[in-house]
């Protein structure tokens, strides 16, 4: 994301983002950034917290009035009553008996979430290959 | 009461000793070392139109999904899309959280009430999704961003929210 960040600000156009990993967005230095130290896949908060989704959004875009230099902070929100969330995370088990890889394989088929979208996909552009899917009529 | 608090998770770190027990090829992390750009002489954010680009895999039914081999397309989503019609798909992340509650990693509800409190001054007609855990950050730099910038400028957005995964 912070190769999206830098063309679009060199653009003129002003970014902030919301990061679950400090250290990726360090190393890769978005403008404005708050960390929300919760897992991957819950990057705007938890399910059916709406609330927290607005509080996280606004101190998100909030950076943008704010501030004009390179920030990161982080947000006061926590997981749960305890961190152990993340001993699970990329850790190889102490057993020695190596690592897994849970990533489903990378195939280059559309992945739809239900057999219906599927058909429904197809319905609307034909058998053809969609290959960008960035037509205006999307 | 908390009694395992522990720091922010090195994902960098992690990730390469897990690559390296897996005999996968090191990732080669993007490290930013030239001074980076900011946009000049913006507007508040409660005048300006805003968009979103998120990278969890979301898609519109009735949008060809994304595929999981460095796809470096995007989607443009109305930002008034009724949202049951929101789907998530990813290799890389739990998608539980997603498929429940689509607003975890794209939140289009909080940025509808922010415009209607007037927090935030319009919303653009469209937000973008991608994929990203694109390993080509050649791919990234050179086909995906451009078309993004191309799209926000179109969009006519004064700044965008970026929610990666």
């Amino acid at each position: 994301m912070g190769l999206i960040a830098h063309q679009l600000e060199k653009a003129g156009i002003a970014t902030t983002s919301i990061s679950t990993a400090k250290d990726i967005s360090e190393s890769v230095r978005t403008p404005r950034s708050v960390f929300l130290d919760f897992p991957q896949g819950y990057t705007t908060g938890k399910i059916g917290d709406q609330k927290l989704a607005i509080d996280i959004v606004k101190a998100a875009l909030n950076l943008i009035d704010t501030v004009e230099e390179e920030t990161l902070i982080t947000l006061p929100y926590r997981w749960g009553d305890d961190d152990s969330w993340k001993d699970a995370v990329f850790q190889i088990p102490e057993s020695g008996s190596g690592a897994t890889d849970n990533r489903l394989e990378r195939s280059d088929h559309p992945q739809y979430q239900t057999s219906q979208d599927r058909e429904y996909a197809k319905e609307k552009h034909g058998e053809k290959d969609c290959m960008l899917c960035s037509g205006i009529d999307y | 009461m908390g009694t395992n608090r522990q720091p922010p998770i090195n994902y960098i770190e992690r990730i390469t000793v897990t690559y390296d027990a897996l005999g996968y090829e090191q990732y080669q992390w993007r490290e930013t070392d030239s001074p980076i750009s900011f946009a000049k002489g913006m507007k508040p954010v409660s005048e300006s139109k805003i968009g979103m680009i998120a990278t969890g895999g979301v898609y519109s039914s009735g949008q060809v999904a994304f595929h999981y081999k460095d796809d470096a397309s995007y989607r443009a989503i109305s930002s008034s899309v009724d949202t049951s019609e929101l789907r998530a798909t990813h290799f890389a992340y739990d998608l539980t959280g997603a498929r429940k509650d689509i607003n975890v990693v794209f939140p289009i509800e909080a940025m509808r009430i922010l415009e209607t409190e007037g927090y935030i001054g319009s919303l653009a007609d469209n937000f973008l999704t991608c994929m990203g855990g694109i390993y080509s950050q050649r791919s990234v730099e050179e086909e995906l961003a451009p078309k993004l910038v191309e799209r926000c400028l179109q969009e006519e957005v004064e700044a965008v929210l970026l929610v990666p995964v």
